[in-house]
């Protein structure tokens, strides 16, 4: 997880279940109630499985930065990975990008707007 | 007659379980040579049950899963059992989007994935006894015959 300029870019592990989100959401948690977040990167480059708890995981990120009108994306998704996304709806909700830094320029754009 | 191998295991309610049944589950379907998405797609609907009698069936206490994997022909058939809570009314539960845990941020998708991924899926359940969730998907034969390297080593 690193953080800059308030944006939160968090490398998502190989294997995505339950166990796994629930350490990302604590991560997440320890510099969101500092207020440390502006926005969420999700970078899923790494991942080659993910289950519903993934889905909940990116969710829950996502309501919780709507708060604080802050944005969620996922960059870099593989293939396998974006069908579970698109199934799920989750591109209703979060933007997806190619690469964390094309979505670093975007979300620094929008906020500029 | 098909050849019937059949293979039953037991854990815990520990997170890195789910893990390990997925690890279990391929290993056991690797003699059917499955794609490498229907190898995914089993491993999803497997970690989403067992998952959900971690958390739903004991409520992250303590209790014991119990996994039976088989093989008939080419239809793999895994039934994922606990002694937990139960299941009050099975049809809501496998509405998608339903919840009965939406502080622990549960998306309410598992048996929406479950059913995606696997042919069939059924759940038997008695609130106060457990649940088994039993659930079935025939290995495409022909895949078998041909790109063996390709398949589940991962070239494209």
């Amino acid at each position: 997880m690193d953080i800059a300029d308030g944006n939160m870019i968090i490398h998502v592990e190989k294997e995505v279940d339950h166990c796994v989100a629930d350490k990302i959401k604590t991560e997440f948690e320890r510099y969101y109630l500092r207020g440390h977040v502006k926005n969420v990167i999700f970078d899923m480059s790494g991942v080659e499985f993910m289950d519903s708890s993934g889905i909940g995981m990116i969710m829950g990120r996502y309501r919780k930065m709507k708060y604080i009108n802050g944005q969620v994306v996922v960059a870099a998704v593989p293939e396998n990975i974006d069908r579970l996304l698109k199934m799920s709806g989750v591109y209703s909700f979060v933007t997806k990008y190619d690469s964390i830094i094309e979505a670093v320029n975007r979300i620094n754009k929008k906020e500029g707007a | 007659m098909d050849k019937v191998y059949e293979a039953a295991v037991e854990f815990g309610t520990e997170a890195e379980n789910e893990g390990f049944a997925r690890m279990i589950v391929a290993g056991f379907i690797a003699r059917l040579n499955p794609t490498l998405e229907e190898l995914s797609d089993i491993r999803t609907a497997v970690s989403e049950a067992v998952t959900n009698s971690i958390i739903h069936g004991y409520c992250m206490k303590e209790g014991t899963i119990r996994m039976v994997c088989r093989i008939t022909g080419n239809e793999f058939e895994v039934t994922v059992e606990d002694r937990g809570v139960g299941i009050e009314n099975i049809k809501k539960a496998m509405e998608p989007l339903y919840t009965t845990k939406p502080e622990l941020e549960r998306s309410g998708m598992g048996f929406a994935f479950m059913e995606a991924f696997m042919d069939k899926v059924s759940v038997e359940s008695t609130p106060g006894e457990g649940t088994t969730v039993r659930m079935s998907k025939k290995i495409a034969k022909e895949a078998a015959l041909s790109g063996q390297m390709e398949r589940a080593v991962g070239f494209d």
